[in-house]
């Protein structure tokens, strides 16, 4: 009865991890076929896995670039462009506050304005007023005139030419 | 060293927190980082994805990258934590694939296999046993797969599995022990393994 050595998954593990089971695998034929076929079934695995990994240069090329890509420093978010927006009114707000109130300061503080020129600013918001009031009143704005004058034009001719129809 | 100029160039980026070329380090180890994760997550867009992911990360976390592993190992010990990271559902999509694979890749396939001198009808079997060890190595728990594929398919020195997986030497040799004896188990004849004789 001769028992026939086998190696057991330590011994495995240990000479696929390159240490020392030269003795047993010398003492045993069993167990140097098994060990001979477990490394060439690493080898397959290895060569099966390169085949699997082996792609085209393009393909390492274009990798590298969306890694460039993600590595980049991006653009200012749209969250970042709100947010500078947002200071930037208050800002203008602070700014504008800033200056209505020296302004109104001042009018409290400043020497009184000689009467002529009170009279003559008067007069000058007055003739403002009366052209704003008018450009109201008017139906078109004043560079729309010659438009309503040639529409005007049309129409009547048209009808005109209706009326003679009819007759 | 095997990655010193590498190494140089990591330790000063990550001092001087300032972009160095990068692209050298990309170039160096993109086709290993992406051969791990396919062995890994068994995807190929998956290992793109995940390769890309690894590299820009490694790009962002360079300041932690100490030397004390070689910058292969470190992006290796990445690369892992993102596959890990990852679903670990998706694998049975790669076998669809791979079964579904068009002629000229299985034509592919079998030209590797016939390599090795079989006849055309050993080729398919031996690719139909590779596909079995593929299947149960994908079925290990992840930690004993890690290991396997580490030292098998990369054959990274134990020593060096353990930097990268972050545990001792003595458990990364359990680990291969456990996934060996399961691979040995599971495969029915194949390459003579698991068969314990007794002859008189």
């Amino acid at each position: 009865m001769d028992l026939v050595h086998r190696l057991n998954e330590a011994e495995i593990a240990d000479a696929l991890a390159g240490k020392a089971a030269e003795e047993r695998v010398a003492d045993c034929q069993y167990c140097a076929a098994e060990f001979a076929a477990w490394k060439d079934l690493g080898g397959r695995l290895r060569q099966d896995l390169e085949s699997q990994a082996d792609r085209p240069a393009y393909f390492w090329t274009r990798q590298q670039a969306r890694i460039r890509e993600r590595l980049a420093p991006r653009a200012a978010s749209p969250r970042w462009a709100a947010a500078a927006v947002f200071a930037l009114i208050l800002l203008a707000v602070g700014l504008i506050q800033r200056g209505v109130t020296p302004k109104m300061e001042m009018a409290r503080t400043a020497p009184a304005v000689p009467t002529v020129q009170v009279e003559q600013a008067e007069s000058d918001d007055d003739t403002l007023l009366e052209d704003i009031q008018a450009s109201l009143q008017r139906e078109l704005p004043a560079s729309l005139a010659p438009a309503a004058v040639l529409v005007e034009e049309v129409t009547s001719a048209s009808e005109q030419g209706k009326q003679l129809k009819e007759n | 060293m095997e990655n010193t100029l590498e190494m140089a160039t990591l330790g000063r980026a990550a001092a001087e927190s300032v972009p160095l070329d990068f692209d050298l380090v990309v170039r160096q180890h993109q086709q290993r980082i992406y051969r791990v994760l396919l062995g890994l997550v068994r995807d190929p867009d998956m290992a793109d994805n995940l390769t890309q992911d690894c590299l820009v990360r490694a790009y962002q976390k360079r300041a932690s990258f100490r030397g004390e592993s070689s910058v292969s190992t470190w992006l290796i010990s990445i690369a892992i934590n993102l596959a890990r990271d990852q679903g670990r559902n998706r694998r049975a999509g790669f076998w669809r694939r791979l079964f579904a694979a068009p002629a000229e890749e299985t034509e592919a396939a079998l030209a590797t296999a016939a390599d090795l001198g079989a006849s055309p009808e050993r080729s398919l079997m031996a690719r139909q046993e590779l596909g079995r060890v593929w299947e149960i190595v994908d079925e290990l728990p992840a930690r004993q797969r890690e290991v396997f594929l580490l030292r098998f398919a990369e054959e990274l020195p134990l020593e060096e599995i353990a930097l990268a997986l972050g545990m001792e030497t003595g458990t990364v040799k359990a680990h291969l022990f456990r996934a060996v004896g399961t691979v040995r188990k599971r495969m029915r004849k194949p390459y003579g393994l698991g068969t314990s004789t007794e002859r008189s």
